[in-house]
């Protein structure tokens, strides 16, 4: 009896460890995947996310990394060339175990990428380029949509504006890059929203990417006599801008949404002085913050450079902060064996205002993959400092994918 | 031609072969059953690279006839492309053109595009030519943005839907392997046989020598704009087939830089050769790959280049192979293959 009773409990035990094994098999690593611009067109605005993704996973993994998983992050330079990002893809997607995620930098990759990932069953969060978002898939933005930024900021011009006292509405120009990220603001549900907030778009100028003198457009904006001349571009174009209304003696009120940052300000300096941006993301200026105290730290300790200290340093660290945050979700709803896309993408649509170190608020629902929230800042003295806070932004989508 | 000592040709059929040997037919039926056996044996990765190699042999053949086989030199090839993947965008997304329907159609819109802008040529050449063909790589895109976007869709990215026959979809890297290499095995073969014929010596006499081809009763006229056309028309080929295989088409995709690209791959392969295209397209496509795959190994390897440095060497390592091949083979590496042919007829016995 007793030596039967020992048998029983012996295959007892190892039953239960046959069946714990099985349920607890967590993999080795999760990789994280960045397709990034480091040595093409984009880079000078994506390439700080190399660092940023290095720091995060190392931070996450200090910290035990998802329920005691590693994350690896794995970084390919795609040059800003699409077929070069699909072909890196395609060495993602054929990892064993395949990856659950993705990061993409340039909005028209993710915009090639975005039936792939759904086909492949993985979440990306991306720029977010309006077809990259809606109809949803399974590609979520990493900042609001620039035309709801837009909006946030017409938003804002009309609370500070006097109708009375002024006798008629704010006027706005449009001077942005010829570009699918540059033409993001040019739809007509930002131009329904402008009228209905009593706003006049006075003028819509483009330039090339490569451009790096408007004053030809800068002339034929100021003979509009606009309120504001509003930008939705980043980096060098925006130096081209406030050099080329330097040139001609232009005192523009500049506007501008969260990609125009650091990275601008490095360029053209005292000149981006009084730009009012629609901005998402904590400050690098706000010190006094918790999330940037320690992005700070973090920065000082791996010597990263100044001019890593970017709004992308920051996206690369959401980014891996919120897959944190879904993977481990995931992983208490359907355990490891059935992680996969599907179960992080359930939870992504699940998130309700989550914010990675404060940094900034994720909102997502199964209609809409991009995050609705803002804040007004002002560059004063070469910093960002916010103005007014948090808030939620309109929703300028097309009714159709409302 | 060159043959193996021994080897007479006793009709005119095997005088005009193109392959003329056991050695020659049997080398070619191990090739094709290797490479059609490629999606089993490699990852999806390189069947990507294989599939980027495909579309780029039938862009650069269309290039290397008006290049280096008509000698007019042309800037203009991405652009080009563009027009035919946007044909296909159209005709795919608003007309529910099949994909054996769009592709031809493509190809010949493309052709008639190629003839207005090679209308220039009946005036001018060499650099005023290369920068007559540039006008094509500002104008196209610009009509592309700016005329309909509605049907474009701008500046944004027009997604095309994926090739069928019948119920079988050309939706992943190996399926459409299988659509692209037999297209680019086609276009070499009929290059390869086009260049023999009358147009072709037309063509080799028009970049000889245009007064001197013109005095012999060849047409300029009619050639030069033949050569644009048949360009533009495989131009066309490969930009649809890009369409198809990206599943997503933005005029970002086709810049200068990749006209360029397609230039230095007839010049690297070696200009006037069939053989040259192709081992030009491989040689630089798989180089820009590996370049980029080893960058972030050299990272790890030399801890100083870590980083964005690592990354960004690539185009530093893929100007610098590029200029030192130039320098030491600047008859492309088609020649190499020749020399190297020539010297295993002769091995062992080499002098």
């Amino acid at each position: 009896m007793k030596r039967l009773s020992i048998s029983l409990t012996a295959v007892f035990i190892l039953t239960l460890c046959l069946f714990v094994s099985s349920y607890a098999k967590k993999p080795k690593e999760i990789v994280i995947p960045c397709i990034i611009d480091i040595s093409g067109p984009y880079a000078p605005i994506t390439a700080p996310a190399f660092s940023g993704f290095s720091d995060a996973c190392e931070y996450v993994n200090q910290r035990g990394g998802i329920k005691g998983v590693p994350l690896k992050p794995l970084i390919r330079d795609c040059g800003g060339r699409v077929n070069v990002a699909v072909s890196h893809y395609m060495g993602f997607r054929e990892m064993k175990p395949k990856p659950l995620t993705l990061f993409i930098s340039v909005s028209a990759e993710g915009e090639a990428l975005k039936q792939r990932i759904v086909e492949d069953n993985l979440v990306a969060m991306s720029v977010p380029g309006g077809t990259t978002i809606y109809p949803p898939a399974n590609t979520f933005g990493l900042y609001p949509l620039y035309q709801d930024m837009f909006g946030g900021f017409m938003d804002w011009v009309v609370e500070n504006w006097d109708f009375n006292k002024m006798g008629r509405n704010p006027r706005i120009a449009i001077l942005t890059w010829d570009t699918t990220f540059g033409r993001a603001i040019l739809t007509p549900e930002v131009d329904d929203y402008a009228k209905k907030k009593n706003i006049d778009i006075v003028d819509k100028v483009l330039f090339s990417v490569r451009d790096l003198d408007v004053t030809t457009q800068l002339i034929r904006i100021k003979m509009k006599k606009p309120d504001w001349v509003y930008t939705n571009i980043a980096v060098d174009g925006v130096a081209a801008i406030a050099k080329s209304a330097q040139g001609i003696r232009y005192d523009l009120k500049l506007g501008g949404c969260t990609v125009l940052d650091w990275s601008a300000i490095m360029l053209a300096g005292k000149l981006l002085n009084g730009t009012t941006l629609l901005y998402t993301f904590k400050s690098w200026d706000d010190v006094n913050d918790p999330g940037i105290k320690l992005l700070t730290k973090w920065f000082k300790e791996k010597k990263r450079k100044p001019t890593d200290r970017t709004l992308v340093y920051q996206l690369a660290w959401a980014n891996v902060l919120t897959m944190q945050e879904v993977i481990s979700k995931a992983v208490d709803k359907v355990g490891w064996d059935k992680l996969d896309g599907a179960a992080v993408k359930i939870q992504m649509e699940k998130l309700k205002d989550f914010s990675p170190l404060g940094l900034t608020y994720y909102s997502f629902s199964p209609r809409k993959h991009a995050p609705g929230k803002g804040y007004i800042a002002q560059i004063k003295d070469e910093k960002i400092i916010p103005i007014t806070g948090w808030r939620e932004l309109p929703d300028l989508r097309p009714a159709e994918h409302r | 031609m060159y043959r193996p000592c021994g080897t007479f040709d006793e009709t005119y059929i095997q005088d005009i072969a193109i392959i003329r040997t056991p050695m020659h037919w049997s080398s070619l039926i191990a090739g094709i059953i290797l490479l059609f056996s490629l999606p089993f044996l490699v990852s999806g990765k390189y069947l990507s690279l294989l599939n980027l190699i495909g579309i780029s042999i039938i862009s650069v053949h269309g290039l290397s006839i008006l290049t280096g086989y008509t000698g007019q030199i042309s800037l203009g090839q991405a652009a080009f492309m563009a027009v035919g993947a946007y044909t296909t965008g159209l005709l795919a997304v608003y007309l529910k053109f099949p994909f054996w329907l769009a592709l031809p159609c493509s190809g010949v819109i493309t052709g008639i595009t190629g003839i207005i802008f090679g209308l220039p040529s009946l005036r001018i050449k060499g650099f005023y030519l290369a920068m007559a063909t540039l006008a094509a790589q500002f104008i196209i895109p610009w009509l592309i943005v700016n005329v309909r976007p509605d049907l474009t869709g701008g500046t944004d990215t027009l997604v095309v839907p994926t090739a069928h026959i019948g119920s079988f979809a050309f939706n992943s890297q190996e399926r459409i392997f299988y659509l692209v290499v037999p297209m680019a095995i086609l276009v070499t073969f009929l290059v390869r046989s086009l260049v023999r014929t009358r147009i072709g010596r037309a063509f080799t006499a028009i970049r000889d020598n245009d007064l001197a081809a013109e005095a012999m009763g060849i047409s300029l006229f009619r050639y030069k704009l033949l050569a644009f056309f048949i360009c533009s028309f495989y131009a066309g080929i490969a930009g649809s087939l890009w369409a198809y295989w990206m599943r997503a088409i933005n005029i970002d995709y086709f810049l200068l830089s990749d006209s360029i690209w397609y230039l230095g791959m007839v010049i690297v392969g070696g200009m006037g050769s069939v053989p040259g295209a192709v081992f030009g397209t491989v040689f630089i496509r798989t180089l820009d790959l590996l370049v980029k795959n080893i960058a972030p190994w050299l990272g790890t390897v030399v801890p100083s280049l870590a980083g964005v440095a690592a990354a960004a060497l690539g185009p530093f390592v893929f100007g610098l192979i590029i200029l030192v091949f130039l320098i030491f083979e600047p008859r492309g590496l088609a020649h190499r293959w020749e020399v190297i042919k020539s010297y295993f007829r002769l091995w062992p016995f080499s002098y």
